[in-house]
């Protein structure tokens, strides 16, 4: 499964991964992120 | 900045106000009724009683009848464990019955927004004069019906547990989408339960509300009006219910992370000298009265986000106990920190422990956010406290101050049950300083530290998350 | 695709449905809307590889240690294999 020029919906959760660390990762595998959404449960 | 300078923690309350018939107007309740009116049937067969909220292990542990780690070792489900000695009072705090609390609600309105039935009224009187905080004079409100304002409309209808009809409340200014019922409602609980917290604080000091020089609120109510819908400054009003005729207020407004920064502020001003009694003051949250519902009806529970939960706490110069407020170690998560969990628990636990010279294992008690996890578990939103705990514990063996295989362990070592309902701000950290001050006292407890986190980005103005943390020790 | 950040497993195997197959009883902005995109954990080998290794390292590496990472695996596999995406 390669990330070069594919398109991702980044969805985060304050407590896990946030959505702008989701990105970073992203971005460096050649993806192009579309979305970013962080959730927060309580 | 010398020892003596260190602010301390002189108190801290924890009240709960029981209020079943209020959670069919919390935000998620809200918003499931619009879309199935039915629901009400279901919600109403879920609530418990007065008697089940007071010995539910959790509530038994915020007013500090039980230690938290004591929760370890009740039987799960808890709700199906009550506590057999439970009381409705407690060395931190109290827990009061909704009976009691429409009276409060009565107390709080200045504005005949809020209508209650005469014999609820009565009621209310009767519970508070017996709960020993409220003057005569401070309940005669209860006697004497609402002084109806232009805008009398009943828009919300007040019910208790039971469904039946016991009061109303109004909209605010008319065509002010901002002071509509609901948010009045909102705000006035923030305030009632609010107050609730300062006098039981002040009762368990023997403090004269004349000696409080300055209130700050952390909660995340918005107290407003068309043109400032976010004003303020409830921390004020709630200091006038109590009686602190020489305090002014004003609100930190920073989602759930506020508290830690209040009582940092709050420490501020103290050991800078401006002023001696600080009081730091949360008010419960009736927005998140059944946040977790659907989990709990899809589980046959029954509805456990029924309280409304406040905080208030005493913060105060050097008293003689040794417990300071190491306000020379603040932690605080920058713009510039970056979202990652590593950049934030650097920030928040690793950065300030390394100024005192300190090692992740040296710390004796973290806590964190107390989410009660037996709420939100069953509602899949996992275990915050224990995510938390995870967190730092890894932090600690990426640093080598401990093994990986200790990190499952670290919870019990160093951290605890969630035990606080799920009241957003109220969680974060601070309830622990009713377990925690006796012990720093007693020399039990050598360093506590204290942890919250924000969710700025749930407001989107920044996709960023917020933190703040501060270290209570003792002297020697 | 989506790629998922969050630490509780059952959460990431329902988020994980929602985004594929779409089930109406879950709430969110991704409600009852069958995507039908591939869907992984930011901790899985398939996103690690692809990433640069300083930039995985500095945003995921804590939260790697922290989470229960196979219980988080086996919940979004499940799901990948339940509902293979369009």
């Amino acid at each position: 499964m390669d990330l070069q020029g594919k398109k991702v919906i980044a969805i985060g959760e304050r407590d896990g991964v946030q959505a702008t660390a989701i990105a970073a990762v992203a971005r460096s595998a050649g993806a192009e992120v579309l979305l970013e959404l962080n959730q927060c449960f309580v | 900045m010398t020892s003596t300078a260190m602010p301390t923690v002189r108190g801290i309350a924890c009240v709960l106000a029981h209020t079943p018939g209020l959670l069919q107007y919390g935000s998620k309740p809200t918003r499931e009724l619009a879309k199935d009116g039915a629901l009400i049937a279901n919600i109403r067969g879920r609530l418990r009683s007065f008697d089940d909220a007071v010995a539910y292990g959790p509530n038994q542990v915020f007013i500090g009848r039980h230690a938290p780690e004591w929760l370890w070792d009740v039987p799960e489900p808890w709700w199906r464990h009550g506590d057999e000695g439970a009381s409705e009072r407690g060395p931190a705090g109290r827990i009061v019955s909704e009976d009691a609390f429409w009276g409060l609600l009565r107390m709080a309105d200045e504005f005949g927004i809020v209508d209650v039935a005469a014999e609820r009224l009565a009621r209310s009187r009767e519970l508070l004069a017996a709960g020993g905080l409220f003057s005569d004079a401070e309940l005669a409100r209860l006697s004497a019906p609402a002084e109806k304002t232009s805008s009398a409309d009943g828009a919300l209808t007040l019910h208790a547990a039971d469904g039946t009809a016991v009061g109303r409340v109004a909209n605010g200014y008319a065509g002010d989408t901002s002071q509509t019922a609901d948010i009045l409602l909102e705000n006035l609980a923030c305030k009632a339960s609010g107050a609730l917290a300062l006098k039981e604080l002040l009762a368990q000091l023997r403090m004269d509300p004349a000696e409080v020089e300055y209130v700050l609120g952390c909660g995340e109510e918005a107290v407003g009006d068309r043109y400032q819908r976010g004003g303020g400054a409830i921390s004020k009003a709630m200091a006038e219910m109590a009686g602190c005729t020489e305090a002014t207020g004003s609100d930190v407004k920073a989602f759930c992370c506020a508290p830690v920064h209040a009582l940092v502020l709050a420490g501020a001003l103290v050991e800078s000298g401006i002023y001696r009694n600080v009081v730091v003051v949360g008010g419960g949250s009736l927005a998140k009265l059944g946040m977790k519902m659907l989990g709990h009806l899809s589980k046959d529970m029954p509805l456990l986000e029924d309280c409304l939960a406040a905080v208030a706490i005493l913060v105060g110069p050097a008293d003689g106990t040794g417990v300071r407020m190491r306000l020379d170690a603040v932690g605080k998560h920058t713009v510039g920190s970056g979202g990652s969990a590593g950049a934030i628990y650097e920030a928040l636990v690793a950065r300030p422990l390394d100024k005192l010279g300190l090692r992740i294992v040296d710390v004796d008690r973290y806590a964190v956010e107390l989410h009660n996890p037996e709420i939100t578990v069953p509602a899949g939103s996992g275990n915050v406290p224990r995510t938390n705990y995870r967190m730092i514990a890894a932090l600690a063996v990426s640093r080598g101050e401990m093994k990986r295989a200790d990190l499952d362990g670290f919870e019990r070592a160093h951290g605890m049950p969630g035990f606080v309902p799920t009241q957003g701000h109220i969680p974060a950290a601070l309830p622990y300083l009713a377990h925690a001050l006796p012990r720093l006292r007693d020399g039990s407890l050598r360093r506590a530290l204290f942890v919250a986190k924000g969710s700025l980005f749930l407001g989107k103005m920044t996709n960023m998350a917020d933190g703040m943390s501060v270290l209570l020790d003792r002297e020697d | 695709m989506v790629i998922l950040g969050a630490s509780e497993p059952a959460y990431v195997e329902m988020m994980a449905e929602t985004v594929t197959a779409g089930d109406p009883t879950y709430t969110g902005p991704l409600a009852g809307v069958s995507l039908g995109l591939p869907v992984y954990h930011v901790t899985e080998v398939e996103v690690r590889e692809r990433a640069d290794a300083s930039v995985y390292q500095d945003q995921i590496g804590l939260s790697e240690v922290a989470m229960e990472t196979d219980e988080i695996w086996k919940s979004i596999r499940a799901v990948r294999e339940r509902t293979p995406a369009e």
